[in-house]
């Protein structure tokens, strides 16, 4: 028994543990700095082509495409940040452009809805389980409960007896 | 109703809630001047295929100091050699180019053809209009890309009309014809 519960803890344990590592590593992101290389071809994998339906400007071969690639080039290049160039675009050709959704208004929810999912989904989780450990065992049944288990077990018995009978005969 | 069924519920409300507002939401948030009719002009700063630095701005500022009939309007049209609807229009803007526009009274009306190539290369141009004819001149170079998405520019060609105040009061997208032009230009 005792063996078990440890074994249940350990493994609440790893998993939390995973859970949080998960969480640090992912929010570190990338350490260190992109290169502009880089950061041109993550622009262009978040901003979708104009003339075409959702596709990222990286994966069209479209004219206006192609123009869109090599000015994000040119717009890290000169400095510009990554706000600004989405900005740029988004002021041309309309907010659809950006394929990342942003951090105001509706959108926030887009980050805001997994961790507050996660947060519900393991507060009920947790009260339940609390709820689970907190019932006693050792609780009298209430009078009804009794009669009911009383009225089975002599169901019970009386089917034993009467199939011991049979067998003998 | 226990707290698991409880926690499964709200997941559930706030799932749906969450897909109908992404599904009922405005997608548009901004107005983007996709249009650009009604705006003033982005500027033209560049060099065309024979070498002439062209500067947009600096043709609107000369029409200050000019009477109204005598002020400059400016057609900028955004073509490229590969663009099969560039050639369709190109008779046209010819036209546009050696015969102008006149006004009622029979007098000129002062306009000025610049294009812009659109992902194209200097050459492919030079090829395009020696075989098509034409001489206005034509920015080519890594200015282009700026340039067409200033005017956010989908695709070539696309034709902007210019007012002598710097406003923009046609947009074609496709070909355009001497018609469209000249009846939109008074002086």
């Amino acid at each position: 028994m005792l063996k078990s519960i440890s074994l249940r803890r350990f493994s609440w344990i790893l998993l939390i543990a995973t859970f949080v590592t998960a969480l640090i590593i992912g929010s570190m992101g990338r350490s260190g700095e992109q290169s502009s290389a880089d950061r041109a071809a993550s622009l262009a994998s978040s901003i979708a082509c104009p003339q075409c339906s959702g596709q990222p400007v990286s994966e069209s071969n479209a004219p206006i495409a192609q123009v869109i690639r090599a000015e994000i080039k040119n717009q890290v290049d000169s400095g510009l940040t990554d706000d600004e160039i989405r900005a740029f675009y988004r002021a041309q050709y309309g907010d659809w452009v950006d394929l990342n959704p942003g951090n105001d208004g509706i959108e926030i929810l887009v980050w805001v809805s997994p961790f507050l999912i996660a947060g519900v989904a393991i507060g009920g989780m947790v009260l339940a389980f609390s709820r689970r450990r907190d019932a006693d065992p050792d609780d009298e049944l209430s009078d009804e409960l009794q009669e009911r288990v009383q009225k089975l077990r002599a169901t019970y018995e009386s089917d034993e007896s009467s199939r011991g009978q049979n067998e003998r005969k | 109703m226990t707290p698991f069924k409880w926690a499964t519920a709200t997941i559930a409300v706030l799932s749906i809630a969450f897909v109908v507002i992404l599904a009922v939401q405005n997608q548009q948030q901004s107005t983007p001047n996709f249009n650009l009719v009604g705006e003033l002009s982005p500027d033209i700063e560049g060099v065309s295929a024979t070498g002439e630095t062209i500067n947009l701005d600096q043709i609107l500022q000369q029409n200050r100091s000019k009477v109204p009939a005598q002020q400059t309007w400016v057609v900028v049209n955004f073509f490229a050699s590969w663009c099969s609807g560039c050639m369709v229009e190109h008779a046209d803007l010819l036209q546009f180019h050696e015969e102008g526009v006149l006004n009622e009274e029979g007098a000129f009306c002062p306009t000025n053809l610049l294009g812009v190539a659109f992902n194209d290369e200097k050459a492919d141009v030079t090829d395009f209009f020696d075989r098509f004819g034409g001489d206005w001149p034509v920015v080519v170079g890594s200015e282009t890309n700026q340039i067409a998405l200033d005017f956010s520019v989908l695709t070539a060609p696309e034709t902007f009309l210019i007012a002598p105040s710097g406003l923009i009061v046609l947009k074609v997208i496709g070909p355009v014809t001497y018609q469209r032009l000249a009846e939109s230009i008074s002086c």
